[in-house]
């Protein structure tokens, strides 16, 4: 392929940049469908105002300021599942009988709306920051304790035949063959309790005046000011992004191959 | 048997053909009640029993909002007609933004339906005891925040204003301690009241600078009202004569509002002491001149309404005092 040529198509080979072409494409679309009208503009803001909106809204509303915020929370609540899930489990896959006692009602429990619990959480912990956390805490916890057994589970027989063959501990077995396999599986889990979280903060903090990106998402909302609402939900997805980047990049590390 | 049946399809056919014909001779209107139990806005449901919709040959369909951004939103895409009680700032900065909405009426003066409480043993008397203590309100921007912000200086206190939510989050929090007061919207908790179990310490007309301004109103889809004035004007004039009962209907007016909302009668009879009628006539608007200051000082708009925004801003379709 000439230089030209592989100039063209790096965009396309770059998973990062093509992403990012992708985006601005469509945002350029957006921008384009709006200025003719085939998108109403009191719905969704164009993409340049959103853009534009960031600087007011961040010497109105100290946007990075509760980005940190919304930030920090929602690792707190990752964290905390992260320490507690994976034992937890490690302890369901451990002990089968508990894995299958509990499994169902972990899924039951993760598709019931938490979030319609604030005002319970608010009478128990108090109206702090922690109440947030701990009500994210709850919905991120479940599926990475669902996924770190399934993926302890599923670790091909094939795998574990060969330790077998090289005499390995059953401490061997686990840390050199049975996590490494699951870690696919509970970076998964993570994922999805981040998402989760995530929500869960943001939509506390849209409801009640605890600060955070959903409360400025909230008032930007109430003032009808549809490019303030949009740059605060942008700055929503870039915490989502960081997650998730910061997680691709530990699982990669943890799992070269 | 053949024949017999061949005269009963024709009958059922004949019947559905006369209910469509009479169903399309009249005319949807969506409606948006934007508070649940709020006495004033019996108007919309008296209207649909006592039939002065059907009168005014208008087929109003009825849901309900919370009166915020919300409701405002189903306004502006179209996707409902009328919303009775939305937030008249919130009203203004949408219409400042280029939003096809346009206040039809006004559905408050004053913010009296409004009342501030604390548990019965609470130590606090009145609002005048709220220095350094938590005076609530709902959320940033609501008209509740307005009001806490100028009892605070109507009273010359100094409260922590708190953002509680909704009033049932405002009960929970107040009841186990998180917060020194509460915030409701007669008659939403008004039973506790009498029970003896919370306390009014104060209203909204405590903020004397809002008591003769519209706070929230009767808003319409412009596009909508611009392309059906008369279906306007009769939906109008129907929830004028359902709000006409609501308060001059006597017992069988408070009964129908108490069935509905499984109030005590007790609490249906005190809601023209917290809804006085004259506050939610429809006509006029109060204190507009204020109002849009007050829109600038929340930062619904970023600066003044012009006063080509101000005339298109408020359009009478039906005016009771200058009914033929």
């Amino acid at each position: 392929m000439t230089a030209i040529a592989q100039t063209i198509a790096r965009p396309w080979t770059s998973p990062t940049l093509g992403g990012i072409t992708v985006v601005v494409a469509l945002a350029a679309i957006l921008q384009l469908s709006i200025d003719a009208g085939l998108v109403p503009d009191i719905v969704v803001a164009r993409p340049l105002d959103a853009l534009a909106a960031i600087g007011p809204l961040n010497r109105d509303m100290d946007l990075v300021g509760n980005f940190f915020l919304t930030f920090g929370m929602t690792f707190a609540a990752v964290a905390l599942a992260i320490a507690i899930g994976v034992p937890l489990g490690y302890l369901l896959y451990r002990y089968d009988i508990l894995g299958q006692a509990y499994e169902s009602w972990l899924a039951a429990a993760f598709s019931a709306p938490i979030v319609l619990l604030y005002p319970l959480f608010l009478v128990i912990i108090g109206r702090s920051h922690l109440t947030l956390v701990a009500m994210a805490f709850i919905p991120c916890v479940i599926p990475i304790i669902i996924q770190t057994r399934q993926g302890l589970l599923s670790t091909p027989p094939t795998h574990i035949n060969v330790g077998r063959s090289f005499n390995l501990s059953e401490r061997d077995m686990f840390w050199k063959i049975m996590l490494p396999a699951a870690v696919p599986s509970m970076f998964t889990g993570m994922r999805i309790g981040v998402m989760y979280a995530l929500v869960t903060i943001v939509a506390i903090e849209y409801l009640i005046d605890f600060g955070g990106l959903g409360r400025i998402v909230s008032e930007m909302y109430f003032r009808f000011d549809i490019p303030g609402t949009y740059a605060s939900i942008l700055f929503v997805v870039f915490v989502s992004i960081l997650f998730y980047a910061s997680l691709n990049r530990i699982e990669k590390w943890l799992r070269p191959i | 048997m053949n024949h017999r049946w061949r005269l009963s399809l024709a009958g059922l056919v004949a019947g559905m053909l006369g209910f469509a014909g009479a169903a399309e001779a009249q005319d949807r209107v969506r409606i948006i009640d934007s508070q649940r139990m709020g006495f004033a806005h019996m108007a919309i449901h008296n209207a649909v029993t006592e039939g002065y919709f059907k009168k005014h040959k208008i087929d109003a369909e009825v849901t309900f909002g919370s009166g915020g951004a919300d409701t405002l939103q189903a306004i502006v895409t179209g996707s409902a007609d009328i919303a009775l009680g939305v937030g008249v700032l919130s009203v203004i900065g949408a219409h400042a933004k280029g939003a096809p909405v346009t206040i039809i009426g006004n559905a408050m003066r004053g913010p009296s339906d409004i009342f501030f409480y604390v548990p019965a043993k609470s130590p606090i008397k009145s609002l005048k005891d709220l220095d350094g203590k938590e005076l609530v309100y709902s959320r940033p921007g609501s008209s509740t925040h307005m009001v806490v912000q100028f009892i605070a200086r109507d009273l010359g206190i100094k409260p922590k204003l708190v953002s509680v939510g909704g009033m049932s989050a405002a009960r929970t929090q107040v009841m186990s301690g998180q917060v020194a007061t509460g915030w409701s919207a007669f008659p939403v908790n008004h039973d506790l009241v009498r029970k003896g179990e919370i306390r009014i310490i104060g209203t909204g007309s405590e903020a004397k600078a809002l008591a003769n301004d519209t706070v929230r109103v009767i808003v319409a889809n412009s596009n909508w009202v611009k392309e059906n004035p008369d279906v306007a004007r009769r939906a109008m004039e129907a929830m004028w004569e359902g709000l006409k009962f609501t308060y001059e209907g006597g017992e069988k007016a408070l009964q129908s509002y108490a069935k509905m909302w499984k109030l005590d009668m007790e609490e249906a009879k005190a809601a023209p002491k917290f809804i006085p009628f004259d506050a939610v006539t429809f006509w006029p608007l109060g204190n507009m001149d204020h109002v849009y200051k007050l829109a600038l000082q929340f930062k619904q708009i970023g600066k003044p309404l012009t006063e080509e925004q101000k005339k298109s801003l408020v359009t009478v379709v039906f005016d009771p005092e200058k009914k033929s």
